[in-house]
């Protein structure tokens, strides 16, 4: 009977403890003032370029919504999990050009054309056209189909040379009017370049895009691409894919650029702001990036922006862009507070906010006119690539079907060994083709 | 007599009873304490368990799960047929061929010279112990700055004695620089060893005095033998987790890629590396589960092995 009581008491005690782990419900909030939460990837500091408080960046907005609350969420593998149970943040940061395809042809996010139609804060004449077109997509082609985000801001490609270097070496600066062939660009990065034994000094050229994505921006400036018409071959067996691939390839094998075979510490930015690279391929954000440099060795004066590689010799200079935005998720419960704060980023006053610094170029034209930069090497800067904005562009092309995640993985896998001579530069290039269109055959069977 | 007989048994079946009633009521409790657990239990790891290989089995690559197709064994099967599965299970053992016994050694030599009662010797056990409480993370991240191509220890190291820099994460030397790594954390087990050692009774000893035994002898015969047990039990958890090693490899020589997705330089592109590009990097998460279940199974035929060998080389107080 006693032992009977004690169990009882024991189960009770065990329930009562297991129910009390559960949340305080004391202080939730009743339906009617429950807070809507709007689920987020980008981080607050990237918002605003002043604070990185969300309470802070988000101030304004609360005063409009007092019920909503905004959260960030973590991206990368973490987001994949969550959108593969169904749980996708609301905003979804993006690299543009690498991501969206992805997103579009798993009917993951949502367009936001009729959205936009009715915003006070849209106006498309008043916004880059590259900014749109890098988010607008027919589940193809970029600049077709529907929009489905914004950048946050953005700035074309281009590159930055050390003048001193170049000047020391007998090269000329490349100008707007007179920007290098890729061709130049290989044998002003041989010339750069400075090497004691096996170790480099001084890289000719600082350059992290992998080789598919060097290979590609090649090949559609010639009106050709790695991919077949509707997506569905990889084009490793044309000459012209090889002979770019060949040329990223003498780039790395000589050390002339950096690769798993001569590693280089940074992504660029450090080794070009410390003399340690005499050519770097990032654009107008490391402008910033050099100013808060506290190793910077390198004068401003010998620092110049300039326009990224033509194909051939007075050629037409064509930008490219892979923006970072956002989109909004297509299970979204609350679209119109989502869109709200969609807008709010990217339209509204942060969007001001971060113009201000003059980090990037706003994707409003109206905005970008009208900033004030403090810093004077900065403001060079900001001019120049203003004008870059305004060149003809074009989209580097990116296959449906199969990630750039995958594809990188894949050069890893194979062009890194033979960097390294474990495979010869066919036997390399066979094994990509190979392995990239089995990645292409189950993204079309899925 | 009869009387008293049938009261004995009358006795008998009542305490009978009462032990079946007892025992009922405490086996009744027991599972009301236990219920909430087993159920917590079948949720968190059953069911995941159960849904992994039915996963497994299909052609399920995160986004369609209302158009599952019912595949077989055929991502099993792919396993042995990927160029990529087969030969990382052979590098990461022949990862676990040196790291492995290399670690067991330096860990019972650490720990044999630690046992001793000196002064100071609590400093070092810490120092000896500190690496393996340090997040894999943080050592790799720490262990690619001393690998560094430019001003990385190692490569300064060599230019003072006028030799070149060594690309350490290179092809040629990433698997030695990974095992550098790994055997850094040689010490983990060190805590472990020397409260075993002091369990051993000191007559045995006193004995082998006796005897003329000298300090090779003791460890050979007595020591070694009387902590065997913990000697398998680090054996066997060794060879698990160089089975599935991954963040080490990835973040020390991740050539591409961000974070966890990097994919790291060939010679230590492990079998976990593979499995982790499989479902998160190329989408392909039912070929990513076969390849789990194909690890989990490697790894139940080397324990059933181990446990059978277990009677020929360790000591218990049964044999």
């Amino acid at each position: 009977m006693i032992k009977n009581i004690l169990s009882v008491f024991t189960v009770f005690i065990v329930a009562v403890t297991i129910a009390g782990c559960g949340k305080d419900t004391s202080t939730e909030p009743t339906s009617s003032n429950k807070k809507e939460i709007i689920r987020m990837t980008y981080v607050a500091g990237e918002l605003d370029a002043t604070s990185s408080d969300l309470d802070v960046v988000f101030e304004n907005f609360y005063k409009k919504h007092p019920n909503c609350e905004i959260v960030v969420e973590e991206g990368g593998t973490a987001l994949m999990a969550k959108i593969a149970a169904n749980d996708a943040p609301d905003i979804i940061r993006v690299k543009s050009i690498d991501q969206l395809p992805t997103y579009v042809n798993k009917n993951i996010i949502m367009p936001l054309d009729d959205l936009l139609a009715k915003s006070e804060l849209f106006d498309e004449n008043d916004i880059y056209p590259l900014c749109i077109d890098c988010f607008r997509f027919d589940g193809k082609e970029f600049g077709k189909g529907y929009i489905y985000g914004l950048p946050k801001d953005w700035g074309t490609s281009a590159m930055w040379v050390n003048k001193s270097m170049l000047e020391e070496a007998g090269l000329e600066i490349p100008t707007m009017e007179k920007p290098l062939t890729y061709e130049k660009m290989a044998e002003y990065a041989k010339k750069l370049t400075k090497k004691e034994g096996n170790e480099i000094k001084v890289f000719g050229l600082a350059d992290i895009s992998t080789p598919d994505r060097v290979v590609e921006t090649i090949l559609n400036l010639k009106g050709k691409s790695m991919w077949s018409e509707d997506f569905k071959k990889v084009n490793m067996d044309d000459p012209d894919v090889r002979a770019a691939f060949k040329y990223v390839y003498d780039l790395k094998v000589n050390g002339y650029t950096n690769s798993p075979l001569y590693p280089m510490e940074g992504n660029g930015n450090p080794e070009f702001a410390r003399g340690k690279a005499a050519m770097n391929m990032f654009g107008l954000y490391s402008g910033s990036v050099y100013e808060n440099d506290k190793e910077r060795t390198v004068d401003y004066k010998d620092m110049i922006l300039c326009p990224s590689p033509i194909l051939e010799e007075n050629g037409k200079l064509i930008v490219t862009a892979a923006p970072v935005g956002a989109v909004i998720s297509a299970s979204t419960k609350n679209i119109d507070l989502v869109f709200d704060c969609w807008e709010f980023i990217h339209l509204g006053e942060l969007a001001e906010k971060r113009a201000a610094k003059g980090f990037n170029l706003p994707v409003k034209k109206s905005i970008a006119e009208n900033v004030n930069i403090a810093s004077e090497f900065q403001k060079k800067n900001y001019e120049f690539a203003r004008k870059l904005a305004e060149c003809d562009y074009m989209f580097v092309k990116v296959n449906p079907y199969v990630s750039n995640t995958s594809i990188a993985g894949v050069m890893e896998k194979y062009f890194t060994p033979l960097l390294f001579g474990q495979y010869t530069f066919d036997e390399a290039m066979d094994l990509i083709g190979k392995e990239i269109q089995l990645l292409i055959d189950e993204g079309v069977a899925n | 007599m009869k009387d008293l007989e049938i009261a004995n048994q009358k006795s008998k079946i009542k305490k009978v009873k009462i032990k079946n009633s007892f025992e009922r009521s405490k086996v009744r409790a027991f599972y009301a304490i236990m219920t909430p657990f087993i159920i917590f239990l079948l949720l968190t790891k059953a069911y995941p368990l159960v849904w992994g290989i039915y996963i497994s089995m299909t052609n399920y690559t995160g986004f369609n799960l209302d158009n599952l197709t019912f595949v077989g064994l055929s991502n099993y099967k792919r396993v042995f047929i990927d160029s990529e599965a087969i030969p990382s299970i052979i590098r990461v053992i022949g990862i676990g061929v040196i790291t492995v016994p290399a670690k067991l050694i330096l860990c019972l030599f650490f720990s044999l010279m630690l046992a001793n009662v000196l002064r100071g010797v609590g400093i070092f056990r810490t120092l000896f112990y500190l690496p393996s409480v340090i997040p894999p993370v943080a050592i790799a991240l720490m262990w690619k700055v001393i690998y560094s191509f430019n001003g990385g220890l190692f490569n300064r190291i060599r230019e003072m004695f006028g030799l070149e820099p060594v690309n350490w994460l290179g092809y040629d030397y990433v698997k030695t620089a990974l095992i550098i790594m790994m055997l850094w954390t040689a010490g983990g087990g060190v805590l472990n060893n020397i409260a075993a050692i002091k369990c051993i009774p000191d007559d045995l000893y006193e004995a082998a005095d006796i005897e003329g035994a000298g300090a090779l002898a003791k460890t050979f015969k007595i020591t070694l033998p009387m902590i065997s047990n913990m000697i398998y039990m680090e054996l066997l958890t060794a060879v698990i987790y160089t089975l599935q090693l991954f963040a080490q490899p990835v973040l020390l020589a991740g050539a591409s890629g961000e974070g966890l997705t990097a994919v790291p330089i060939r010679p230590v592109y492990t079998y976990l590396v593979h499995v982790y590009q499989q479902i998160f990097v190329n989408m392909r998460f039912g070929y990513g589960m076969a390849m789990v279940w194909v690890v989990f199974l490697i790894i139940m035929l080397i324990t059933f092995i181990f446990e059978k060998t277990k009677k020929y080389w360790v000591y218990t107080e049964v044999n």
